[in-house]
């Protein structure tokens, strides 16, 4: 059985709920533990304040009316989030980097810190922002008037005006406990947002559990329900292409520029990163918000006696079938999004309020040393305090005066129309240098005057705010201003007509301010720094240097900011001067950076005539702009003459690397060449002195005889050794004298076989030669020879086949006479191909060489000498080398 | 105050990655496209049928994006504070030809 008296109990329980975790929260960011309370989770949790009680118990009001069409309030803001890359991700990097801490202080900002844009926007802000605030305490006392209403209870009170009263006072009081506990936007209200992460997950359970209810509860399915859809008076879709499209554009846009969306979206992201899961996470979230919708609102239709409110089906659905627990839960989720709409709103609109309405307004009204003689920090908060305390009141009187009724339904598109009046300089100011700050007010002013006119005044009806007859027939009788019907086009949906107007009008005259007009240096500067923002990282400078006292600006610093921070960052400034103490010299770039930092508390436009007060510089000359440029002109000049530098730095290094790796090299191929002349030399002579001393001592005739023989062995092996390193020495040194001459390399062949064979040293080997056309070379015969000779005793030695046999072929291609030397024998392999040209360079089985290991070195010189070369030639089934020569001037056949 | 020109051409991951940035633009047209749809039949559609078409295409934008955020994210910044050396400087430029 339901009681009242529990509804009242868990409403309390759950508000408490709220107070304990944005407490704990707090307490846990307080000590730096809280890392998951600022996770890519919680962020996309906090955007769903765009659901607000409007769309959780309006969406089935607007279905059961209107059918599909409730979707585009969803589709827009999914559209612009799965988007996120183009538009989102600059305007969060542009409110992280210049510290910005509301929608009106990113336009201010941007228009060269302009306080009147500030206060357009805000004022603006507010206007759209009390009805909607106004529609979530309706929605509230609504939802507990269904309650109430079978039931009575002596708790809750009776009258909806004090339920809304006691709700606005509460969300005050949440507000401004957890709301301003800081001053600077940019260190993040954990408490709240965590709170509204809460509600955000209770919202999408009540409405998802009212869904599945709906459906597979009452309804018998998936099927079934789509068969009821098919039979309800909403069965059939056809979509007003105007409103559909206008809709769907208008609740991207409202996405963008509602400032309780821009402070969750741009002032509470803690790390852009979380944009990525934020792009795909909030479309999700939107998708089962609404996915549910039509069934309820069918099923609403078909149960709920005729004429009952379909606003309230959420709720009274369950009810009809006796769900009090899920009823409860519903209420609880439509009590989520009214109240996390309202504390974030109040919270972004009192930011606005106080930066650009009242600090503006407080400075103006002290003499000069005001900003260093109060406290400027209690006055800052005192400030918000009092902004969130009036946003709430607004927002109750005028549901007072509204008088609660079906009026105030129709005030959210109202509202977001209202606020997309931002739009165009908004995104002027992310993609247009052009945009100048009178484009903007003049937009701004056009759109929002048409908006009052043609859609918000006229929205109480006839003879609400307006006069019936001026909306039958406009102002002195003037048939094509009437509101609805401005120019004569008339018949349209009044909203899809004040949107076009209103945004045709606010861009028109944007567009054409920003032409006409010239901007000053700061905005110039500013829309620098906002257009490209991806490409300079760090701020130019503003201030002309000298103007301003250290101490004074760390005077002012520290009653807005709080003494230890305060002169934290001087003494960390100082630091990073190479200075001691407190006092950094007053250098462009620290006021720059100072002024950031303040204009993250107070809004830029404040900071900068904070900071003006002191340092009586309160304009940019276009001469410091100019200096500003030619010195970022001349550090990135400098800095491509250092990458110069610094590439041919690294190519000289490269070449001494390599310089030096070659001498290494050849240092350590002479020690081994030392080392093994020692050791040809060597092993001769050890059995020189050997034998010639078993010769002293005396031997038979017939040992005499070997011993010399031995003797005589060796000594040639010396002399040919000998014979060869001098050969190599004069070959290398380019000193031998060559004998060119014309010879027929045939011929040569043959005599190089012929002598070879006559030898008769070693085994013996078939040669066998394939008769190519005689060719004709200019060389050094007698050389060529004897690198023939060569070759074909490393065959003799060398080829192990059984019957050993060596191919000599001759072969010309591109003029090159190649001859090659091919046997049957192992070959080498591979490893030490690369080594057998280098001296002393002979293969492990040393027994059968005869040589030292000079022969191929010295023909590789020597065909380098007659400028041809030498090669293995791997693959020929055997050792094979390549001789190519250069073919003489004319070739003779 | 011009930027300093980047490379004509770019290597196959930064053409790869520009080639991203680009899908990660055109994802919201598409969706757009896909929406507007409905308002091509002159004669209505069922609310039963014409819900089913809406709640697919944005099932299919949401899973598209999910796709494209995990290289995407890999590209953002990474550094949370406000105003520290690493904000601007990471992030591949987005303008000049691609």
């Amino acid at each position: 059985v339901w009681s009242s008296n529990l509804l009242l109990g868990v409403s309390l329980g759950y508000v408490a709920l709220l107070f304990l975790v944005a407490f704990l929260a707090e307490k846990l960011a307080a000590r730096g533990r809280g890392g998951w309370l600022r996770s890519p989770v919680i962020y996309t949790l906090s955007l769903s304040i765009y659901c607000t009680a409007w769309t959780f118990y309006g969406a089935v009001g607007y279905a059961a009316r209107s059918g599909l069409e409730f979707v585009t309030i969803y589709l827009g803001p999914s559209l612009v989030m799965v988007g996120w890359w183009a538009i989102v991700r600059k305007l969060v990097r542009i409110g992280r980097s210049q510290r910005i801490t509301s929608i009106a202080d990113l336009i201010s900002s941007r228009y060269g810190k302009s306080t009147l844009l500030g206060v357009i926007v805000t004022l603006i802000a507010v206007i759209g922002s009390t009805p909607y605030i106004a529609l979530q305490l309706q929605s509230v006392t609504l939802a507990i008037d269904v309650f109430s209403g079978p039931v009575p209870s002596r708790l809750l009170p009776t009258d909806p005006n004090s339920t809304a009263l006691v709700v606005a006072a509460g969300l005050a009081f949440f507000t401004v406990l957890f709301g301003t506990r800081n001053l600077d936007a940019n260190e993040r209200h954990h408490g709240v947002v965590t709170a509204i992460a809460l509600e955000a997950v209770v919202k999408l359970v009540a409405l998802l559990a009212v869904g599945a209810f709906v459906v597979w509860g009452v309804g018998g399915g998936m099927m079934a329900t789509l068969a009821r859809i098919d039979a309800s008076p909403i069965s059939s879709w056809r979509p007003d292409g105007t409103r559909w499209v206008t809709l769907t554009f208008l609740a991207g846009a409202a996405f963008l520029t509602l400032p309780r969306m821009f402070q969750v979206l741009v002032v509470e992201n803690a790390d852009e990163r979380h944009l990525a899961t934020a792009g795909w996470a909030f479309p999700l979230y939107l998708l089962l918000m609404s996915l549910f919708v039509v069934p309820i609102a069918v099923m609403g239709l078909e149960v709920m006696p005729k004429g009952s409110n379909p606003d309230l089906f959420v709720l009274t659905v369950p009810l009809a079938y006796q769900q009090g627990g899920l009823a409860m839960l519903s209420f609880l989720g439509g009590f989520s999004s009214a109240t996390s709409m309202v504390i974030v709103a109040a919270l972004a609109l009192s930011t606005m309020v106080s930066n650009h309405i009242v600090l503006p307004i407080w400075l103006q009204t002290r003499p000069q040393s005001a900003v260093m003689a109060g406290d400027v920090r209690t006055t800052v908060l005192r400030a918000r305090r009092l902004s969130i305390a009036a946003i709430l009141a607004l927002g109750y009187l005028y549901y007072r005066l509204s008088g609660g009724g079906a009026a105030l339904a129709s005030i959210g598109l109202i509202s977001f129309a209202g606020v997309a009046q931002v739009l165009p300089a908004l995104l002027g100011a992310l993609y247009w240098r052009g945009a100048t700050r009178i484009g903007a007010v003049a937009g701004l002013l056009a759109g929002f005057a048409v908006w009052l006119y043609a859609l918000f005044l006229p929205s109480f009806g006839a003879d609400g705010l307006m006069p019936a007859s001026l909306l039958a027939h406009g102002p002195w009788g003037l048939g094509w201003l009437r509101p609805q019907a401005l120019f004569g086009i008339s018949g349209l949906d009044p909203l899809v007509h004040a949107l076009f107007w209103s945004l045709s009008l606010n861009t028109f005259a944007f567009l054409c301010g920003s032409l006409l007009t010239f901007p000053t240096p700061m905005e110039r500067l500013q829309g620098a720094q906002f257009v490209n923002v991806f490409d300079y990282s760090s701020a130019a400078h503003g201030w002309r240097p000298g103007t301003a006292e250290a101490e004074d600006l760390l005077v002012m610093s520290q009653r807005l900011m709080g003494p230890g921070e305060a002169q934290a960052l001087f003494l960390a400034e100082a630091a990073a001067q190479g200075k001691a103490g407190f006092l950094p010299d007053v250098s462009p770039g620290f006021i720059e950076r100072l002024e950031r930092r303040l204009s993250g508390s107070v809004g830029a436009a404040t900071a900068h005539a904070m900071i003006a007060q002191i340092g009586g510089n309160a304009t940019v000359s276009v001469e410091d702009l100019m200096a500003v440029a030619d010195e970022a002109q001349q550090l990135i000049d400098y800095s491509a003459q250092l990458e110069a530098k610094s590439a041919e730095l690294g190519r000289t290094a490269r070449a001494l690397r390599e310089a030096n790796e070659k001498l290494t090299a050849l240092s350590l191929q002479k020690d081994a060449f030392l080392s093994q002349i020692s050791h040809e030399l060597r092993t001769p002579m050890t059995s020189i002195r050997a034998f010639s001393e078993i010769l002293r001592e005396g031997v038979g005739e017939a040992e005499r005889t070997r011993y010399a023989a031995i003797i005589h062995d060796e000594a040639l092996r010396l002399t040919r050794l000998l014979d060869d390193l001098l050969d190599l020495a004069v070959l290398a040194n380019g000193q031998v004298k060559l004998n060119w001459a014309e010879a027929d390399l045939g011929a040569l062949i043959d005599r190089a076989v012929t002598a070879a064979v006559a030898d008769g040293a070693g085994r013996s080997i078939l040669v066998r030669r394939e008769a190519g056309e005689p060719v004709l070379v200019r060389t050094d015969p007698d050389r060529l020879t004897q690198v023939f000779l060569n070759l074909i005793a490393n065959a003799r030695k060398y080829c192990t086949a059984a019957e050993p046999e060596l191919r000599i072929v001759t072969s010309i291609s591109r003029g090159v006479v190649s001859v090659d030397f091919i046997d049957n024998g192992p070959g080498i392999p591979a490893a030490a191909q690369t080594v057998i040209f280098e001296k002393f360079a002979r293969l492990e089985d040393v027994s059968r060489a005869g040589g030292a290991g000079l022969g191929l070195a010295i023909c590789r010189e020597i065909m380098v000498r007659l400028g041809g070369g030498i090669a293995y030639l791997p693959g020929q089934g055997g050792a094979a080398f390549r001789i190519t020569l250069p073919l003489a001037q004319a070739v003779a056949a | 105050m011009r930027p300093p020109p980047g490379p004509l051409f770019q290597s196959r991951p930064g053409y790869r990655s520009r080639r991203l940035g680009d899908s990660a633009r055109l994802l919201p047209m598409q969706g757009l496209v896909l929406f507007m749809v409905p308002l091509l039949g002159g004669l209505g559609h069922s609310t039963s049928g014409g819900g089913l078409y809406i709640f697919g295409v944005w099932a299919a934008l949401v899973l598209a994006a999910a796709v494209l955020s995990r290289p995407l994210g890999r590209r953002v910044s990474g550094d949370s504070r406000p105003d520290g050396p690493g904000s601007g400087a990471s992030g591949a430029p987005t303008s000049g030809p691609g």
